[in-house]
């Protein structure tokens, strides 16, 4: 008996064994040939920065048989793109499930992630024996979707080609140096999904968003370290790094605002400085404790409504904590306590401050109204944030002055469900 | 840019401001403000935000670098009629009591 799951497993199989020596430029085209057997042609799309394109990685596969329909000389294509908006890779990427074109070759769209990490879609084009609609066929491209999904992540620190693809025009200094301290932007366990987006991406300097899972605590932060361009990149590197160094060697949120203040009254003395909120959510009860040094207030969102400021944990921004001694003690720890299904909003004062298209600032008020309305449509997490800080960003014109983050927790296991293919 | 004007009376110096501060306003508003600590011979320095309707967290440096500017040469500083959104962003940060506002 024929199992046909098994020729796919093999293509696994082969991809996993080869990928131990594989350039990360050659991906694409392991990820292909691997597959050649099988007769279906791939195409690996890595969604932008922006996340408004999908973009071919330079490679893809030519049917062992049949007729490629693509033009001639298309290949590689790696300058191809696709609008997330609009397309069905992008509909295939925002909603996390697999888009059937029943055309002639008919065709799958698979999103591609890692974890809860949306990295792309894979377009297979199937040979004419295979249905779009046959489970076993379904499973294959997903296996192949989610084993690629984890090669993109562990290839892409071994060379520029990943990271390339990934970019629509060149990245600052600042911005390049920030973005390589970050976590991934999406993160999820059975209990919760995390997610955060930062923009101007191309050009990022002061803001940063770190987290940390483990012992069913999930550590979150948002920084914003004031001015702009490299020098505040390079302070914010300064507090982050030294409230990681904290959190790892056991330290609580204020062991880490206080080390964050030491690392930048010892490196820098012009007075520059970080707003932050660091918090601890507790997996299992909801328990959320934080510390606000200086910080817009985070918002809870309950049944798509904002029902709550969180305006407790006050203490002076990191890097002025040597004047608390003339302001009133450490302070503190603020606490909330979530619902299961309510949602943490974090952001930085570029979302607030930014200018409309008409001159006026954006204000909190709006904040709030988009985040109302982006939460209540069902969608994964991480694309509730992409619309939302799309939304921000689209309201100005497409242009930020100062950076603006957002940092979007949901504690909902329908959340993280919702948040894989 | 910003309009910022300087007055000298009973060892006190007055520097009003008008405008935003802001990324762009910044320098302006430092560079006034270390003019009129290095200038005037003067007890206090009040810095008049009245006339400002908009300061975000690089206004707030300018004003804590001018602080400790002022205290190397043996003044006090203090922060005067800050509108409301300013006056929130002042204790958002909690450096208004720095400054000797309300920090509520």
């Amino acid at each position: 008996m024929h199992d046909a799951l098994q020729d796919w497993h093999r293509a696994l199989a082969r991809i996993l064994h080869e990928a131990h020596l594989a350039a990360p430029d050659s991906l694409g085209q392991l990820v292909s040939s691997a597959v050649g057997a099988l007769d279906v042609e791939l195409t690996t799309y890595l969604v932008d920065m922006e996340q408004r394109s999908l973009r071919a990685l330079p490679a893809t596969s030519r049917p062992a048989s049949g007729v490629d329909l693509r033009p001639p000389g298309g290949h590689p294509r790696g300058d191809e793109r696709l609008p997330v908006e609009g397309t069905m890779a992008g509909r295939a990427f925002t909603s996390l499930r697999t888009v059937v074109a029943h055309e002639r070759p008919s065709r799958l769209w698979v999103p591609i992630v890692d974890g809860t990490e949306r990295l792309g879609v894979l377009e297979v084009v199937l040979p004419e024996q295979m249905s779009p609609d046959d489970a076993v066929v379904r499973e294959g491209c997903l296996l192949l979707a989610g084993l690629t999904g984890h090669l993109i992540m562990s290839k892409q620190a071994y060379g520029d080609t990943l990271q390339r693809t990934r970019r629509s025009r060149p990245m600052s200094t600042s911005a390049e140096l920030l973005w390589q301290m970050l976590p991934p932007s999406t993160f999820a366990t059975e209990r919760f999904v995390l997610t955060a987006m930062l923009e101007p991406c191309y050009e990022v300097g002061g803001d940063g968003f770190d987290y940390a899972v483990g012992n069913a605590a999930i550590h979150l932060a948002v920084l914003d370290a004031v001015g702009r361009g490299l020098s505040a990149s390079m302070t914010c590197a300064v507090a982050l790094s030294a409230m990681r160094a904290a959190r790892r060697a056991g330290g609580g949120l204020h062991a880490m605002a206080e080390a964050a203040d030491q690392a930048l009254t010892s490196q820098f003395t012009d007075h520059r400085f970080v707003t932050a909120i660091l918090a601890e959510l507790d997996e299992n009860s909801g328990r959320l404790r934080y510390v606000n040094a200086g910080h817009p207030l985070p918002l809870v969102l309950r049944g798509g409504k904002a029902v709550l400021t969180l305006g407790g944990g006050h203490r002076l921004p990191l890097g002025l904590g040597h004047e608390t001694a003339r302001t009133g003690g450490a302070g503190e720890l603020g606490e909330a306590v979530l619902e299961p299904g309510d949602r943490l909003l974090l952001h930085t004062d570029g979302v607030t401050d930014a200018r409309r298209a008409d001159g006026e600032r954006s204000g909190l008020a709006h904040l709030v109204d988009l985040a109302e309305r982006y939460s209540t449509a069902g969608l994964p997490t991480a694309e509730t944030l992409r619309r939302l800080s799309h939304a921000v960003l689209d309201q100005q014109g497409g242009r930020l002055r100062d950076d603006a983050t957002l940092l979007l927790v949901e504690w909902s296991r329908l959340a993280a469900q919702r948040s894989v293919p | 840019m910003l309009d910022v004007r300087t007055e000298t009376a009973d060892a006190v110096v007055v520097v009003c401001v008008h405008g935003e501060v802001d990324l762009d306003t910044e320098a302006q508003l430092a560079g006034a403000l270390r003019d009129a600590i290095a200038t005037h011979q003067a007890g206090e320095l009040v810095v008049d935000l009245a006339g400002v309707p908009f300061l975000d967290s690089s206004g707030v440096r300018a004003l804590l670098q001018a602080r400790a500017a002022a205290a190397e040469r043996g003044m006090s500083m203090r922060v005067r009629n800050p509108q409301d959104l300013v006056a929130q962003v002042l204790r958002i940060t909690l450096v208004a009591e720095l400054f000797g506002l309300p920090s509520r």
